[in-house]
Formats: C-alpha cells, structure tokens, sequence
C-alpha cells in the first residue's frame, strides 16, 4: 500500500534524485571550510554504513569502531608517507587493513555477546589507540603523521577542499551505498536479521552464525578502514589523540540517531552529528550537551532514531488527512 | 642485562618492590570498588552502566571544585557532603534514567547510559571549566616506615576500601537490604513474586552505586589531580576487574580488582615499561574474555 509519494517512486527514481542531489550540492558550498565538512559528512556516513552491519543488522553493539578507522588512517598514511607510494594503494592497502580486522575480531565475537562484546572492542580499541600512541619509531607518537598526500587522477592533484576531491568521495559514497543496498535485500541481509532476532532459529534454518558475525564485523571494519584512509587524506594530518573511545561513542550515535538498520538512517545520522557543531554554534559551549540529553531522550522514546519520529508524523498526518477525505482515503 | 643483574638490581630496590606492592594493592582495591559500584547497578536492572567512570569524576569535581575551593570547607566534611550529594544525584538518575532504560533492547540501553554520562561530563565541565586542577595538601606526602618511604595516599585508600569493603559485606549479608539484594541479582521476576519491591531495589542500589563512585573520586585525587579525564582508565579497569572475577558477582569484583592490581603491579615490578601499564590490564581481559569469561568465581548471576 503506497503511503507516500517517495514510495510512489520506484527505488531507481529515488537513487536518483539523490544523485542529483548529491552532485549539484557542490553548487551551494561557498566556503573550502564548509567542503571540508561536506566531505567530513560522507566520510562518517561510510563508516556508520559499515557500522549498520554489525550493530544494526546483526545486533551486536560494536564500540571499537575508533580503532578500525584509525588503523585504516595509519595504514594508508604510513605507507604514503613513509614508503611513498600513492595514496590509490593506501586505500586499497587499508581494504586489506579491514578484511585483516575483521577477523580479528570476528572470532572473539563467535565466543561473547552483549556487554562482553562491547568491552572487547572497547579494549580493542584502546588498545589500538596506546600502541599507536607508544610506538614512536614507527607511529611518530602523539605528534602523528603529518603532510599525508592527496590523490592523483590523471596527474590532476585533487585539493583537500576542491570539488574533485568531493565527486571522487561522493563517488565511493555511492559505491558503498550500492553494496550496501545488494547486500540488506539479498540473503546475507536477511541472514543477519535473523540472527539479530533469534540465534537459535536462525541457525536451526541452516544459517552459520559464525560466518554472518565474522562476515559483518569483516564489512564494518573494511568500510571503516577505508573511511580512515580517505580521513587522513582529507585532513592531512592524524594523530592518535583523536581516535578516542568518545569517537567510537559518536559513530554509535550516529547510526541510533539516524535509524539503526537503514541505509537513509545511516546517512542521515551522519549527517547530523557532524553538522551538529555547526547548527549548534549559537548554544556555544553547551552544545554536546544539549545533544547528548537530545540521544537520552530519543533513546527512551524515539528508539528508532529520526526514522520513527519521521513515521510517528507521517501516520499522524494520514490520519488528519483521512479525516477529510472521507472514505475517499488519501494520504500524502 | 643476565640475571644475575637484575637479581641484584631488585634486591637493592626493595623499597621500590614494596612501593609498587603498595601502590598495587591500593589501586587494585579501587578497582574492586569500581567493579562492586557497577555491579550493583547490573544485578538489580540489568543495565550495564557505561560511563560509570563520570560519575567518578563528578564526586571529585563535587569535592574539589565545589566543597573544598569554592565554599572553603575542610576535608572531612567536604568529602561526606559530596558523598551524600552524590547519593542523592543517584536517586535522581535511578527514578529518571535507569528504570525506563532497563526496559528497552540492549542496544538503546546501554547508549543511552552512554549518553547520559556524557550529560554529566559537559555539565561538569560547563560549571568548572576544562583546565584541570587539584586540591593541595589533600593526602599528600609520604609516611616512613624505616628505610622505606610510602605515599600517604596509598594507605589511605587502603584502609578506607578495606573498611568500606568489609561495611558492604556486612550489608550483603547480615541485612534485610542485602537479602533482598541477593535475591534480586539472582532472580528478579520470582524476587519481585515474593513481596520485594524490584524498583526500590534499583533505586537503593543506584544511590549506593554512586555513594560508592562518590568515595572513588574522593580517594584517587592525589593520584590523578582533578581533571575531565581523570577517571577513563580506572572506569575501563574496574570493567576488566568484574569480567576477571566473574562478571555479576560482588566477590568476584572484590578478586577481579586485586588480580588487576596485582597484575599491574607485577609487570611494572618484573621491569616493564611503565607506558605500557595500561594494555597489560587490556590484554588480560581479552584473554580472560577469550578463555575464561566467565572469570574467576564464575557465578552465574543476572543475565546480561
């Protein structure tokens, strides 16, 4: 039953709207300060993407996502800076990162669940976040890894804030996006729902739990590290003081505030809590905590994120236009 | 260096080897309290409180910043009014925050108690500001016992968690609260059949949680000054002392924390580089939670 006209739309129609969207954005950022949060913005929506498979659809809260973007950033910026190769094999090296990751905490993922999990990734976390702050001679420490190149196209050198930089994100946004989509309608999508809703049953119908949780962490962790890798191409500059556990808190935020087990929702939180130091600039000081106490209440009230408050006004305007209509029901 | 060196290198260090023993066991007997004061809260909710660590920080800011600077009370009484405080702050959280919490699926729990500590650190900061600071002459200095000099500090925070320890014990088990306490961790839909009130018992538990985060904060300033961050380590120790004693069980996070602290101590006494003091605790919890995670006493208590 078509309830509103976006669904009226096919799924290719939407795809495209958002495509024009995202390509004739360029035309409305005045500033290389505002384009370097617009890229900020896809860059976090790759990993909250990734972080969907883990935590949305299979269930298992996954707060080390810190560790795996950092790990991402330090392998594409090591092997650029150090080794000077182009940072084209930094990402596909920090693919490689991710896939290495994922196993690695696939398999303690197999053996706990719930709040053994979180402190797992947690420590993997930290973890991650001490050694690449005490192994100087290869980390360079706290001072971090500086004057991290940008990609090449065809000999044209893609600026930090150019417009190229953003079509070439924007362009493995969509990829990711795409994959994204194959994989939730596919089996595998349907496979880790099921999971998330009930192990046993799930595995009764012939599903191997431990293939979906490794193969989810394995997706969370490759769409990280490759968000990582073009962070420090965007930034320049990565430092292990970043990668806190706060910021692995902020990914979960995301992906609760936007609609946990959507792609929209994903980038929809993305999207507001990287802008939300921006918008909430006139609270000045007070801002995260405003938005803190925003993520509590919407918590207790509004699980489903931005999702569910979108839904909760959608049926309450089709009832009021119900009301009207008559037995003609129409509905916007 | 051959053996034979460092074994003369320690026998010269015994003070340092009684010095890390000491500290050791003080910082160890913190975790235990960190592990109790969190596991108090999941055996009567179910919730696993994240952030437990800022209502740490928030009784020393309490103490610090408010008692002891602003209003120029004395220690003693500073530290038992920003204890109560703090008590009180529990009876809010419990009757607002946890219990609706306790309700939801996992996943919105445990981020909205994430949440709300953030809450807590950005008002903590807003209201004292971010640069860190500490308060003079609060256990400072060291006491000597002959040849050996040891941080007045450390022995405080001994004696003070032994007693404190030995007063929650005694609750547990010789009271009607820690009765029904106990029965809640170990059953709560057939404790609450049983005439108990469930909710009452998520309140009392709270506000000891955080009379018990309260002391914490109180107790590790000479340590780690007061500061935003004072606490993030000591907060993720204190989960590692509970999953290695046994994940849900008082007595576990009493033998959880000691292992941690003895761990630490050992390492550090053993030579080790003391930047590394913190991902030998980290390492342990992955192998305990690899191996063995049900931890030590391996009691099977609220389901989590």
């Amino acid at each position: 039953m078509k309830e509103n006209i976006l669904q009226f739309m096919s799924a290719r129609w939407k795809a495209l709207l958002g495509l024009g969207f995202l390509i004739l954005l360029p035309l409305f950022i005045d500033s290389s300060y505002h384009q370097i949060i617009l890229n900020k913005i896809i860059i976090h929506s790759i990993v909250v993407l990734g972080l969907n498979f883990i935590t949305g659809l299979v269930g298992q809260l996954n707060t080390g996502t810190a560790g795996m973007y950092a790990l991402g950033a330090y392998t594409s910026a090591l092997l650029t800076t150090r080794l000077g190769v182009s940072p084209w094999i930094g990402l596909i090296a920090s693919v490689f990162m991710g896939i290495l990751i994922g196993y690695l905490l696939g398999y303690p993922s197999l053996r706990v669940s719930g709040v053994y999990l979180v402190l797992t990734t947690l420590s993997f976390a930290e973890v991650v976040r001490m050694l690449l702050t005490n192994m100087i001679p290869i980390t360079g420490g706290a001072l971090g890894i500086t004057s991290i190149p940008e990609f090449t196209i065809f000999g044209v050198k893609l600026g930090r804030s150019s417009v190229g930089f953003y079509f070439m994100l924007a362009a493995i946004l969509v990829l990711f996006i795409l994959i994204s989509n194959r994989l939730i309608n596919s089996k595998w999508g349907r496979a880790f729902k099921a999971v998330r809703d009930n192990p046993e049953s799930a595995e009764t119908a012939g599903i191997q739990i431990s293939t979906i949780k490794i193969g989810a962490f394995t997706l969370a962790s490759v769409f990280g590290c490759v968000a990582g890798a073009l962070y420090g191409t965007l930034m320049g500059f990565i430092s292990p003081v970043e990668f806190t556990s706060l910021m692995s808190v902020r990914f979960i935020m995301m992906l609760m505030v936007g609609g946990i087990g959507t792609i929209g929702g994903s980038i929809a939180g993305a999207t507001l809590v990287t802008l939300l130091p921006e918008l909430l600039r006139f609270m000045g000081e007070s801002y995260w905590l405003f938005f803190s106490l925003i993520v509590l209440l919407s918590a207790i009230f509004a699980p489903n994120g931005l999702y569910s408050l979108y839904t909760f006004f959608r049926n309450q305007a089709n009832k009021y236009i119900s009301k009207l209509g008559g037995k003609a029901s129409g509905s916007i | 260096m051959d053996p034979g060196q460092k074994y003369v290198r320690r026998h010269n260090n015994l003070e340092t080897l009684i010095q890390l023993a000491i500290s050791g066991l003080a910082m160890g007997l913190i975790y235990c309290l960190v592990a109790i004061e969190f596991t108090l809260i999941l055996n009567t909710s179910g919730l696993m409180n994240f952030g437990h660590d800022k209502y740490i920080m928030f009784g020393a800011f309490l103490f610090g910043g408010t008692f002891v600077i602003r209003l120029g009370w004395d220690f003693l009484p500073s530290a038992v009014a920003s204890v109560l405080l703090m008590g009180v702050v529990g009876i809010f959280i419990a009757v607002i925050v946890f219990s609706p919490l306790q309700k939801l699926p996992r996943v919105y729990a445990m981020t909205g108690t994430m949440a709300l500590s953030m809450i807590l650190q950005e008002a903590t900061r807003l209201t004292y500001g971010a640069r860190s600071f500490t308060v003079l002459g609060f256990l400072s200095g060291t006491i000597n016992f002959g040849f050996v000099s040891i941080q007045r500090v450390y022995l405080f925070i001994i004696i003070v968690t032994t007693i404190l320890l030995i007063f929650q014990n005694l609750l547990m088990m010789k009271t009607k609260l820690g009765r029904s306490f106990r029965a809640v961790a170990q059953d709560k839909e057939t404790s609450s059949l049983m005439g108990i009130n469930v909710n009452t018992m998520l309140i009392a538990s709270a506000t000891m949680s955080l009379l018990i985060c309260g002391i914490i904060g109180v107790l590790i300033i000479p340590v780690t000054g007061i500061t935003l961050g004072m606490s993030n380590m000591i907060g993720s120790k204190g989960y590692i002392a509970g999953v290695v004693g046994g994940m849900g069980s008082l007595n576990g996070a009493i033998i959880g924390g000691l292992v941690v602290g003895l761990t630490e101590a050992l390492f550090l006494a053993f030579g080790g580089n003391p930047v590394y003091k913190d991902v030998v605790s980290f390492v342990l919890v992955v192998l305990f939670l690899l191996l063995k995670p049900d931890g030590i006493l391996s009691e099977k208590k609220a389901a989590i």
